[in-house]
């Protein structure tokens, strides 16, 4: 298991002052008493605009980068003491083209990554065999890495980050850059590791879609801080927790009209309505199932109903809300 | 043990692999040093032979075995700077970042990377080299057995010497200063083209700086004058440099990656 | 070799290689040989004191560098910021762009070629017989040789699409070949012939023997001769490949 307990992260920014002289002209707080858990068999989500301080969490659980504060433990060994014992059990997998050696084959790349990770030979042969497999470039084993695609080039990164078999796999934006087709096969290779290899998976990424398709619990981070924590409904239901019904009727009289509102004003619940020459329509945002009584309403004015719609609150529309109350300074439940 | 032995292979394999044998590679490592070596024999010309302050130089056969180990010495030593700043590559590439995230042995992957480098950088002037030395037939025969030592003084004095170096750049993104440092005094302070026995006070304070200096009066002393007994000094000077500059390696590594750590700054970018 | 590539780091060091140069000399001079110079020295070069020889040798060439890495090295910078296209489709004259990059650098080469001559002169060179008008006469063909070795390199630069391994073997080729630290004389025959394709040797010749060494220029009329036809040379080369560049270039961009 790896847990974190109010870790934080201060960086300090230098400026220089002479010959092997610096001062220290501000202090950026990029992380702030961050609390999270992952655990093998699960995706965990960590989401947030650019600058709310993922990579920066993700180096700290990766033992890359000393936290300033806080406890980190995997696996019971305290990460901040003793990174070098953890770093085995650990792999960090970023979008992009950097981080492997492009003049190298793949085979190569995957022989020096493992070495670095004390593989004794026969289990690099068997986990190069093994992960270039699982992301299908065993017919490209051989070709220097430069000739590969964009999509290749991601996949080789994801055979790099299991090659020591890691307990916990950290994948920063994995997907950026890729065609659709590319990134759902990732997609499927990322469920594969949590729930047939029992990896602990941490996700960051901008593809709401993704989130929403892998991970079992999403941490959202703001300005350095957890803002919204929970399942990926759980977070909906608590940004976004009014449904909205659209009910499109030919027209609505007054009676019918008024009898609406006073339902709505009962209930706490916000309606509206479009007169257009041809029809009304009618848009309600309730937290409560409402519908029926609504309909109820409408029918019994002898209004035929054209269409009536309901809209689910959006992983995405409750990520917005919770940006923009950060924003505005507020706090979310 | 067996883990740092197979971090420095996979090392060494990869500099093997990652080094591009392009028209530049063979000007800068075979073309134009020979081009300075001979540039350096032609130097000696103007002067009278018989009439020179160290007994070992009065043949031009002399000169040559005498400019010869001062070059290979001497390009080993640079070459390894230049593969140094290479880091900043990896440092760009990311790849840095990818191996700094590994337990790997980091002492094991900065030896692996020079010795890579040095047997990369080197093969072709030290072919160069060993013809120049069969065509002269100048090369006292009796002083072959010290050969395996000589080639074992200057692999570990260099192999000392680009850790460090390795070591500096790893630690700083802009330390070329090392390059101005490196090349012209050292060219000239550390024996390359004049012995530094002849050197004033002044001269030989300085040179004493230089690991490659003890290396290059050692290996001289041994394969042209076949003395083991009169380099005894030299041999101590060396042993301390190397062990200065090894230990001086890892307490740099070590900051180094206490340093980034902190300021989280592996990242070039 | 990796350098910063800013302008002036690249004149501090060519002062700096051109000063150990000059203090590699004074330590084989005074420290290994004591003074003792070869007799045919002498006769190569007309009793010339050794240092001022290399001092002379090492400031000239320094020159030389500077002077070629600037307008040498012209069009291949404009390629690389984008603007070569507009240059060479435009109606300008290309001796005048040429000319123009010479005179923008021609006070800092000359700094250097300064610098180094005082820094050997306090390393005991003879500078003390320099006519002023002799001097400035030999310059002026020094430069013109220099320039259009310039022209030349710019063109052939340009039309290989490289600046590293050109420009280096250059240099190392000009000072093994040159007589920068010992006369041509004592290279291979067949080494001094090439020796003569460089402005430098002739440079270096004219200098130590017109400048320092007193000797009339009348004295060298064929060293004179045999420089400016070199130089024409090179700029008629030069410009020949540069005018293929220029069609081509027109070629691909209509």
């Amino acid at each position: 298991m790896l847990i974190a307990k109010n870790i934080k992260k201060i960086f300090q920014l230098k400026e220089r002052t002479g010959w092997f002289r610096s001062k220290v002209v501000r202090q950026i707080t990029a992380v702030d008493d961050v609390s999270l858990e992952m655990t093998p068999g699960k995706i965990v989500g960590l989401l947030g605009i650019n600058g709310a301080g993922k990579t920066t969490t993700i180096k700290m659980l990766a033992a890359m980068i000393e936290p300033t504060a806080g406890i980190l433990q995997i696996n019971g060994i305290d990460a901040i003491r003793y990174p070098m014992e953890v770093k085995k059990y650990l792999n960090v997998i970023t979008g992009g083209e950097r981080n492997i050696y492009w003049r190298l084959t793949a085979k190569e790349n995957l022989e020096y990554f493992a070495a670095l990770y004390h593989l004794k030979p026969s289990e690099i042969n068997y986990y190069i065999e093994k992960s270039l497999s699982l992301v299908g470039l065993t017919e490209v084993v051989d070709v220097p890495v430069e000739r590969y695609s964009k999509g290749m080039k991601q996949r080789l990164q994801i055979a790099r980050g299991l090659v020591n078999d890691p307990m916990f796999l950290f994948l920063d934006e994995p997907t950026l850059g890729l065609d659709v087709v590319i990134a759902k096969e990732l997609r499927q290779h990322i469920y594969r590791l949590a729930k047939n290899e029992n990896k602990g998976v941490l996700l960051t990424t901008h593809y709401i879609t993704e989130v929403e398709e892998l991970c079992d619990y999403v941490y959202v981070m703001d300005k350095g801080r957890i803002i919204a924590q929970g399942s990926p409904s759980e977070i909906t239901r608590v940004a976004i927790p009014e449904q909205r019904i659209t009910i499109t009727l030919p027209s609505l009289s007054l009676e019918a009209e008024e009898a609406l509102k006073e339902v709505a004003a009962a209930s706490d619940v916000h309606i509206t309505f479009d007169h257009e020459n041809s029809h009304t329509v009618v848009h309600i945002k309730s937290k409560d199932n409402l519908i029926m009584k609504f309909i109820k309403i409408v029918t019994e004015n002898n209004i035929p109903v054209l269409n009536v719609s309901i809209l689910e609150p959006r992983l995405e529309d409750a990520l917005l809300q919770l940006a923009t109350i950060s924003k505005e300074g507020g706090e979310v439940d | 043990m067996s883990y740092f032995f197979q971090i420095i292979k996979a090392e060494v394999i990869k500099q093997h692999r990652t080094t591009f044998h392009s028209t530049a590679t063979y000007f800068s490592l075979l073309i134009w040093p020979v081009v300075i070596f001979f540039n350096a024999y032609f130097s000696y010309k103007p002067f009278q032979m018989t009439k020179s302050r160290w007994p070992g130089l009065e043949t031009p056969e002399s000169i040559i075995l005498f400019l010869i180990i001062g070059y290979i010495a001497f390009l080993s030593f640079w070459t390894l700077v230049q593969s140094a700043a290479m880091m900043q590559v990896e440092r760009q590439d990311g790849t840095l970042e990818t191996i700094f995230l590994s337990p790997g042995n980091r002492i094991a992957i900065i030896y692996g990377r020079v010795l890579g480098a040095l047997f990369e950088n080197m093969w072709m002037f030290f072919s160069f080299s060993l013809l120049m030395v069969i065509s002269i037939k100048g090369f006292p025969l009796h002083n072959l057995i010290y050969v395996p030592l000589c080639f074992l003084i200057l692999l570990v004095s260099a192999v000392a010497w680009g850790g460090l170096m390795n070591a500096i750049f790893l630690f700083s993104r802009d330390a070329s200063i090392i390059f101005s440092i490196c090349y012209e005094p050292m060219n000239l302070l550390a024996g390359v083209r004049v012995p530094t026995v002849v050197f004033p006070i002044w001269a030989k304070i300085i040179s004493v700086i230089f690991p490659l200096t003890h290396a290059l009066v050692l290996v001289r002393n041994l394969l042209m004058k076949g003395e083991l007994g009169s380099v005894l000094p030299e041999i101590s000077w060396l042993l301390a440099t190397i062990i200065a500059m090894v230990v001086l390696t890892i307490w740099i590594i070590k900051k180094a990656e206490q340093n980034a750590r902190k300021q989280g700054n592996l990242l070039f970018y | 070799m990796i350098r910063r590539a800013m302008p002036w780091s690249f004149m501090i060091e060519r002062v700096l290689i051109g000063c150990y140069t000059v203090l590699f000399a004074y330590f084989i001079y005074n420290y290994m040989f004591e003074g003792n110079i070869d007799e045919q020295f002498f006769q190569f070069t007309n009793n010339m004191d050794y240092l001022t020889f290399v001092i002379v040798g090492a400031s000239v060439y320094t020159f030389a560098v500077s002077t070629l890495m600037n307008v040498g090295r012209s069009l291949m910078t404009e390629l690389r910021e984008g603007t070569l296209e507009t240059l060479l489709l435009s109606p300008g004259s290309r001796i005048g762009y040429f000319l123009g990059t010479f005179l923008e650098q021609f006070i800092r080469s000359l700094s250097e070629f300064v610098v180094i001559l005082l820094f050997g002169w306090i390393l005991g060179a003879n500078l003390t017989n320099i006519n002023p008008l002799s001097f400035i006469v030999v310059f002026v063909l020094v430069m013109i040789g220099f320039f259009s070795q310039g022209v030349f390199l710019a063109s052939l630069m340009l039309y290989v699409r490289d600046t590293f391994i050109i420009q280096n073997t250059l240099f190392f080729a000009m000072s093994f070949l040159g007589g920068m630290t010992f006369p041509v004389q004592y290279l291979p025959v067949a080494l001094q012939h090439v020796s003569y394709i460089f402005p430098l040797t002739y440079a270096l010749h004219l200098f130590r023997s017109v400048v320092i060494g007193g000797q009339s220029i009348i004295l060298h009329v064929i060293t004179v001769f045999e420089l400016l036809c070199v130089s024409v040379t090179y700029v008629i080369i030069g410009f020949v490949w540069l005018s293929k560049v220029e069609r081509k270039l027109i070629e691909t961009s209509f």
